[in-house]
């Protein structure tokens, strides 16, 4: 896929999640980070956008979530801006595996969460050397 | 196959003679997020060739003394490559499959992330 046909559809993000009802995951046992829907469809593939995330499309090149390996010991280490509230949304939790529905308004930090979250992939998918 | 919590979907021997098993429980947990772990095939198939014959095999980055990630290099088609990559948790005996899917590129070895390598069938094979 060419760059610009991948970050069209990174910055077509926000408004797809919103649609098809994305949450956030954070595997604390694979340290992996994923937003998507609850269950990521049978003809997902993943495609690497840049050395810290890739991207489930489907076999039309449709957006199916968005992934990322290493999340806390190496996304957001080289995020400052996410720590305070990873700890506080993510981290905090006893489960192995943490849920976060952004349409949850009780907790005013996810929305900033995902604000920011969504902002960052913009960014890295611009600046992102994308080869396939 | 046995019975109760401790059922494989795999119980194979890896490319060092060391016994690897999938318990069917993990496989559920992770298959939410993993679609290539609903696959029958895929584990019968790309993920045992991973753990028999990988490619390439590393240290975890985030817990080095405690996983190993082995890659089996499927194809290569123009510009994409595609692997199977298994991660290993080496602290059970046997040891235990944490997870796998299917990337496009070898995480390990991206300059944020490199992790030291242990095994490299090309040069060790």
């Amino acid at each position: 896929m060419i760059k610009a046909e991948m970050v069209k559809k990174i910055k077509g993000l926000s408004e797809y999640a919103k649609k098809e009802g994305w949450v956030f995951t954070f595997d604390k046992d694979e340290s992996t980070f994923f937003y998507g829907p609850r269950t990521i469809p049978d003809d997902a593939k993943l495609f690497s956008v840049n050395d810290e995330f890739s991207v489930y499309l489907s076999a039309q090149h449709q957006l199916r979530g968005v992934v990322l390996e290493y999340y806390a010991c190496n996304f957001v280490e080289h995020h400052e801006e996410f720590k305070g509230l990873f700890e506080k949304i993510f981290k905090s939790h006893k489960d192995e595996e943490v849920v976060v529905d952004p349409k949850n308004k009780k907790n005013s930090d996810i929305g900033v969460f995902q604000a920011l979250f969504e902002r960052t992939l913009i960014a890295e998918a611009v600046g992102a050397k994308i080869h396939s | 196959m046995n019975d109760g919590v401790d059922k494989f979907c795999l119980d194979i021997i890896d490319y060092r003679g060391k016994r690897v098993v999938f318990l069917e429980v993990i496989r559920l947990k992770k298959a939410q997020k993993r679609p290539e772990l609903r696959n029958e095939e895929f584990i019968n198939g790309q993920l045992a060739k991973a753990i028999k014959y990988p490619d390439l095999v590393y240290e975890d980055f985030e817990r080095p003394n405690e996983r190993l990630v082995y890659y089996y290099r499927e194809y290569r088609k123009g510009n994409e490559t595609r692997y199977t990559k298994v991660v290993i948790n080496i602290k059970y005996i046997p040891y235990r499959v944490v997870t796998a899917y299917r990337p496009d590129r070898i995480k390990e070895d991206c300059p944020k992330s490199k992790s030291k390598i242990i095994y490299d069938k090309s040069r060790d094979g």
